[in-house]
């Protein structure tokens, strides 16, 4: 069988992935990007978080967790205007309610500033200025600014696309099944071909251990942490302007309540450690969800959830990112356990990446690399004479398919074909928040099977919701079933 | 052997629950509040019918599928050989509502026909 | 000039009545067909209180567009109204761009949408094979599609019941329709015709668990709830289905109404109406579903002809007006004012009670005075009430009127 020579080969394209598959391509090197789903950003944690950009007050001092995160924190705010990614600063307020609280507030001001981030305790009256809505029993809060709510798909799509822009590939659908080494080189088999690459690597998210184990290296393990969340109607009579957390005990930081970059608040998420991969919601998690968000707010939130969703934490078993050379195979580098705060921590991971592969291979500047990237034109951002332009163009930006979300037919085939484009149901609601809005794509769905079906050239029974035969339909009436 | 079937009349919006006892070809109503809950659950034990309403094919380049009707009750227990009847159209358009796409279904002595119209 | 928004059959009627009655008007409807949901509900059971017949929706639907067509309406098809301003300007985005339109008034027909399956806090994974029941309804019917092989319905509205009537048809195993609530919500005639004919079991009192499968749904596990909605241990039971049609429940669309300023009641989840369906806001009206969620389609057009005589008379939301309140068992009162300064003709009370009874009596009173009262044999929320309130049944000096149901000893 004929092997496909790189000279980098990154496994997992979630937000670490991507990430280092866009810093990376900024050198002379052959990269591939690899993911086992049908879309970049689909598999597990970078799909389905709070897409917080953290400020870093949190993780122990001192660990790769603290570290990453402040530094990612100030890189974000760099790539967020190259690559076009949508984000809304937003304050962090954890809030307190009596003494006892006070005192951990206290406490966690004074591991932020140790971490190099700072901020201040605020009264009720202050606190009940900024936060309105906020519950009575609120008396003070810890104040931290530089947090935000970033678009967390779209900043995998901009980095993904920003490298194949920089010469990069990506194949999606591909598991890894073997890794060895081969002479100065590693040999990575796949279901979808044998790859040879210099240097490996594993930035596989929850499969992270696995790929380790293939190499020799059993002692870290990874086992999932589930994080249930409400999504609220974007009308509900509920406006929170902070990214408000309760004060955190020993054991977790609380349900969160906050506004995502959509505009829409969610509240979550819980953290329960799960024996395997589950992305279940759970009725006793929903319910815990509640009843953290009414100790923030008095508000009657189930009377307007329109979504529930659950995403999977890569928890390591070091407590800490294990971000390092392999110990078995030279050639190979681990980036393992990223969990929280990984999507703000993020870019300086990649950065720790490059210069691990920097002591592995040479890496020779591209003097024509693009740090940009832009995402086609999303009509609801648009000023009106920016929209009539469009529609001049092409009507079909007027032709409206999303009623909840004001999505038109061209912006969804546009999200069809661009780079990376979208090849499910789901694919096209991360890029659009089609299907996602109040009526949960009660009215869009089937117009959207019909334009997709016609897009990807195939017929309508063979249009998924994820890929892996996920399908919709399994048939025609009165022509009965095709598969 | 007698059989018992419980039953809503949907004569009245009361909505009496009826009691329906069938002894071959004896037929006794228990619940109804007046005589045509009494008509009702005869009929429905004898001779029970409904209007079938479904869709059939149309080739057309506008719509996929034709919405049709039986234009008369038919005998419930035929509900899926009518079906199967209209199953198999192909209707070619233009069709206006009313017209027929099937004469005489399963010699029934009843038509079924377009519930909508398409230009060709 | 008259803007109507929606081309479903409140919009067509509402469009039909002020054309007749000598006005300008454009008729705004977001699909590329009149109609709004009545050409997907293929199924009889229209028009027989309004035409006298019984007719499907497309029928229906069909009738009243030729009429639209003949009157030589304004129609904008593919048309999307974006905001309308408490200023009373309708932004309309098409194919050939944005419009502005200043009418003299607006008609809201917008109908409703369904509640989706996270309105509920269904907990389980998120798997293809996950419908609300009207969709199912769009993808059978219009599109023709075969959208799974085994089904379980949550939720026995009309809705629900007609589509497992449908699929079943169409040779899908719809093992059973399952129903939070102790009694069916869907009128008895459905029951009858969807289930009963075809042996699908109705089980009231049981709830949806959790959804489960890997890409596609494989089963939904069910539980029997309790008085208080609780899951009662031990009563797990698991349908192997690859479909779940959710049928919960319709909210009337307000997001327009809202933009313009109109307050939304808890109640109904729909604006505030007076007997000419008007909002509080002049020449501002909404009627059908996106007034308040009918029962019957007769009804939601029965509310576009008093809008148009309103309209013809140039009626003004101004004077005093006596509140409508809900009380005992009374879930939704459509209209809920009424304007006694300009009260001269009857109109029609709708009352949709929240629980089924049986010879119970229905009784408006004003301050402990009665007003009204009637028995009726049989109560059900399926099925609204209608009850035509005369001027003279009021002295016009009521604070408030309060519409309750007293049940049978």
């Amino acid at each position: 069988m004929t092997e496909e020579i790189y000279d980098v080969i990154i496994v997992g394209a979630g937000i670490v992935g991507a990430s280092i598959f866009r810093v990376l391509n900024q050198y002379k090197l052959k990269i591939l990007l690899l993911d086992k789903e049908n879309d970049v950003c689909a598999g597990g944690a970078s799909k389905a978080n709070s897409a917080i950009v953290h400020t870093g007050y949190d993780p122990k001092p001192g660990t790769l967790k603290a570290k990453t995160n402040v530094r990612g924190n100030k890189l974000w705010h760099k790539w967020m205007p190259e690559l076009d990614i949508p984000f809304v600063p937003m304050p962090t307020l954890i809030v307190g309610i009596d003494e006892k609280d006070l005192h951990v507030l206290l406490e966690l001001k004074e591991r932020g500033r140790i971490n190099g981030v700072y901020g201040e305790i605020i009264g009720e009256e202050k606190l009940h200025e900024i936060e309105p809505q906020i519950s009575p029993r609120a008396k003070f809060a810890l104040h931290f600014e530089g947090s935000g709510s970033i678009g967390p798909t779209r900043a995998v799509y901009a980095l993904v696309g920003n490298g194949v822009k920089n010469g990069g590939e990506y194949r999606l659908n591909t598991v890894v099944t073997n890794i060895e080494k081969v002479d100065d080189a590693i040999k990575v088999t796949t279901n979808n071909g044998i790859f040879q690459t210099k240097v490996l690597i594993n930035a596989a998210g929850l499969g992270a251990d696995d790929l380790m184990k293939m190499t020799g290296e059993d002692w870290f393990t990874i086992r999932p942490r589930r994080g249930e969340y409400f999504v609220l109607d974007s009308a509900a009579p509920i406006k929170v302007r902070n990214i408000v957390f309760p004060t955190p005990t020993p054991i977790s930081k609380g349900i969160l309540v906050f506004t995502s970059v959509a505009g829409d608040v969610l509240i979550g998420p819980t953290s329960d450690e799960i024996p395997e991969e589950d992305t279940s919601t759970t009725h006793d998690g929903l319910r815990r969800v509640l009843k953290g968000a009414k100790k923030l707010f008095d508000f009657p939130f189930e009377k307007y959830t329109i979504m529930s969703f659950a995403g999977l934490r890569a928890s390591g078993s070091t407590g800490d990112f294990h971000i390092a050379h392999s110990k078995t195979i030279k050639g190979m580098i681990n980036v393992a356990g990223i969990e929280s705060p990984g999507f703000a921590a993020a870019p300086a991971i990649s950065e720790m990446v490059r210069d691990l592969t920097g002591e592995l291979i040479d890496l020779k500047e591209k003097k024509d690399w693009d740090p940009t990237y832009k995402f086609p034109p999303l009509m609801r951002y648009l000023s009106i004479e920016e929209r009539e332009d469009l529609i001049r163009k092409d009507p079909r930006y007027g032709h409206i398919v999303c009623r909840c979300e004001h999505v038109s037919e061209r912006e969804i085939i546009d999200a069809i074909h661009m780079i990376p484009g979208a090849r499910d149901i789901d694919a096209l609601k991360r890029r659009l928040k089609v299907t996602a809005g109040r009526c949960q794509g009660g009215f869009c769905l089937p117009r959207i099977i019909d334009i997709m079906a016609k897009e990807l050239n195939v017929p309508p029974h063979e249009v998924s919701k994820f890929g892996k035969g996920s399908f919709y339909i399994t048939g025609y009436t009165k022509e009965g079933d095709k598969r | 052997m007698s059989k018992v079937i419980t039953l809503t009349c949907i004569v009245c919006p009361v909505g009496c629950d009826l009691e329906i006892v069938i002894d071959g070809d004896d037929v006794k109503v228990f619940g109804n509040r007046c005589p045509q809950g009494q008509d009702y659950a005869v009929k429905e034990i004898r001779s029970p019918e409904r209007i079938l309403t479904t869709t059939c094919k149309i080739l057309s380049k506008k719509e996929r599928r034709l919405p049709v009707k039986t234009e008369k009750p038919i005998p419930k227990d035929k509900i899926f050989e009518v079906m199967k009847e209209i199953n198999r159209l192909e209707v070619e358009p233009p069709i206006k509502r009313g017209d027929p796409v099937i004469r005489n279904v399963l010699g029934l002595g009843i038509d079924v026909v377009a519930t909508r119209s398409v230009s060709s | 000039m008259i803007v109507v928004i929606g081309g479903g059959p409140a919009g067509m009627m509402a469009a039909i009545e002020t054309k007749k009655k000598g006005k300008d008007v454009i008729l705004i409807e977001r699909a590329e067909r009149l109609g709004g949901v009545l050409p997907q509900c293929i199924h009889n059971g229209f028009g027989l209180h309004y035409f006298g017949l019984e007719l499907t929706g497309p029928e229906f639907s069909e009738m009243l567009e030729e009429k639209v067509y003949e009157l030589g309406i304004d129609v904008w098809l593919n048309s999307m109204v974006l905001d309308v301003t408490p200023k009373r300007e309708v932004i309309v985005a098409g194919e050939e761009g944005y419009k502005t339109l200043k009418p003299d008034a607006v008609i809201f027909a917008v109908g409703a949408r369904e509640r989706p399956r996270g309105a509920l806090g269904i907990p389980g994974k998120r798997l293809a094979g996950e419908y609300v029941a009207g969709q199912a309804q769009y993808m059978t019917n219009i599109q023709g599609y075969k959208i799974g092989n085994s089904a379980l319905i949550v939720g026995s509205g009309d809705i629900g019941l007609i589509m497992a009537r449908r699929l079943t048809l169409e040779g899908i195993d719809v093992k059973a329709v399952i129903e939070i609530m102790p009694y069916a919500g869907g009128l008895s005639r459905n029951i009858n015709q969807c289930l009963k004919d075809f042996n699908i079991p109705l089980i009231t009192s049981y709830g949806v668990k959790t959804i489960q499968g890997d890409n596609r749904i494989k089963e939904v596990v069910v539980a029997k709830v309790d008085e208080k909605g609780e899951f009662i241990e031990g009563t797990d039971y698991v349908y192997k289905v690859d479909t779940v049609l959710f049928s919960v429940g319709l909210l009337p669309e307000v997001e327009l109404l809202k933009g313009a300023g109109i307050p939304i009641l808890e109640s109904t989840r729909g604006p505030i109406v007076d007997q000419y369906f008007s909002t509080p806001l002049p020449g501002f009206y909404t009627v059908g579903n996106g007034a308040a969620i009918f029962d019957l389609v007769d009804n939601a057009v029965k509310s576009s002809i008093v809008v148009a005589n309103a309209i013809e008379k140039d009626y003004v939301p101004e004077g005093k007006f006596i509140p409508l309140l809900p009380g005992k068992d009374v879930r939704v009162l459509v209209p809920q004012r009424i304007n006694v300064d300009k009260f001269d003709e009857p109109f029609t009370l709708y009352v949709r009670v929240s629980k089924p009874s049986i010879g119970a009596k229905v009784i408006l009173s004003s301050h402990g005075k009665t007003i009204f009262k009637r028995t009726y044999p049989a109560l059900r929320p399926a099925e609204m009430v209608d009850i035509e309130i005369t001027p003279s049944m009021l002295t016009g000096d009521e604070k408030e009127i309060l519409v309750e149901v007293q049940e049978s000893v």
